[in-house]
């Protein structure tokens, strides 16, 4: 059976519209939406804070929530447009 | 009416130098982002997009130099343009084999290693019978089944680059039919005598 590509950009939008979908998202939510292990995930995450795209916030419980900065939100709209257009090109992504 | 098709030709050209540099940019983008297995197919549009400028140039100033009655048309093809030909055709041939690695590598997660190495190489073995195909039609008057024959095992050739490309599809029932032609068609050549 044919394995289901991602590219690296993929793996981003997948992580930020999770992100964005649930208006801030800890880390097993995330993992589920976006599908992905945790290893891989962390290293994402770790990746999205250092750049400004995501910031890390403290629920009540104490958990820690990823949220979209300003930049981020600019920068799922520019992955969402690169899907479009990748995908008229009949790249995968 | 000449000059019209030539300037056509000239901004059809310059149409697709736009649209190749937009790809470019676009695809730059992805890069930025981390993609950077996408520059193969950068570089292959960036040299279409000069082959496609080079082609337009070309033509415009043979337009140019018709309607300044500088010479009569046939312009395009005089020698000084030579380097202008050997440029974008070298740029066509490195363009169109970079976009095609470029959407290989996008694709090979999913083949293996030897699957991928064998799809340049059956894609440009299929030109091959193409070429023969065109010769032994315009040159050497040949029987139409020795032309179709060699047309069907190129065919046969680009569906077996498709078929690399997904190779759990329909294309092995369309590469084995194409085959399967190609080779009842070279036996007949036999049958005639």
């Amino acid at each position: 059976m044919r394995r289901k590509y991602r590219s690296h950009v993929g793996v981003l939008l997948d992580i930020l519209r999770a992100i964005d979908e649930e208006g801030g998202a800890n880390i097993s939510r995330i993992m589920l939406k976006a599908n992905l292990p945790y290893d891989r995930l962390k290293f994402y995450l770790e990746k999205l804070v250092k750049e400004g795209y995501i910031v890390t916030e403290q629920d009540d419980e104490g958990r820690i929530i990823y949220k979209l900065t300003e930049k981020g939100v600019k920068v799922l709209g520019e992955l969402i447009f690169l899907k479009k257009f990748f995908e008229s090109m009949g790249l995968p992504l | 009416m000449i000059l019209i098709y030539s300037l056509l030709y000239s901004v059809a050209n310059l149409i697709g130098f736009s649209a190749c540099l937009g790809i470019a940019y676009v695809l730059g983008k992805a890069v930025l982002h981390g993609d950077k297995q996408l520059l193969t197919s950068i570089l292959g549009f960036m040299l279409l997009s000069i082959a496609f400028l080079l082609e337009s140039i070309q033509f415009f100033l043979a337009s140019y130099a018709f309607l300044s009655n500088i010479s009569p048309f046939l312009e395009p093809f005089a020698p000084k343009y030579r380097p202008f030909w050997i440029g974008s055709l070298i740029s066509y041939l490195l363009g169109y084999l970079l976009i095609l690695t470029g959407y290989i590598i996008a694709y090979k997660e999913a083949s293996s290693g030897l699957v991928s190495f064998l799809i340049i190489p059956q894609a440009i073995i299929g030109l091959l019978p193409l070429i023969i195909s065109f010769l032994l039609a315009k040159k050497f008057n040949a029987p139409r089944i020795v032309i179709l024959a060699f047309l069907m095992l190129a065919l046969s050739h680009f569906v077996f680059t498709v078929y690399l490309m997904n190779p759990y599809g329909i294309e092995l029932l369309v590469l084995a039919l194409t085959r399967f032609l190609a080779a009842f068609l070279l036996m007949g050549i036999f049958w005639r005598l």
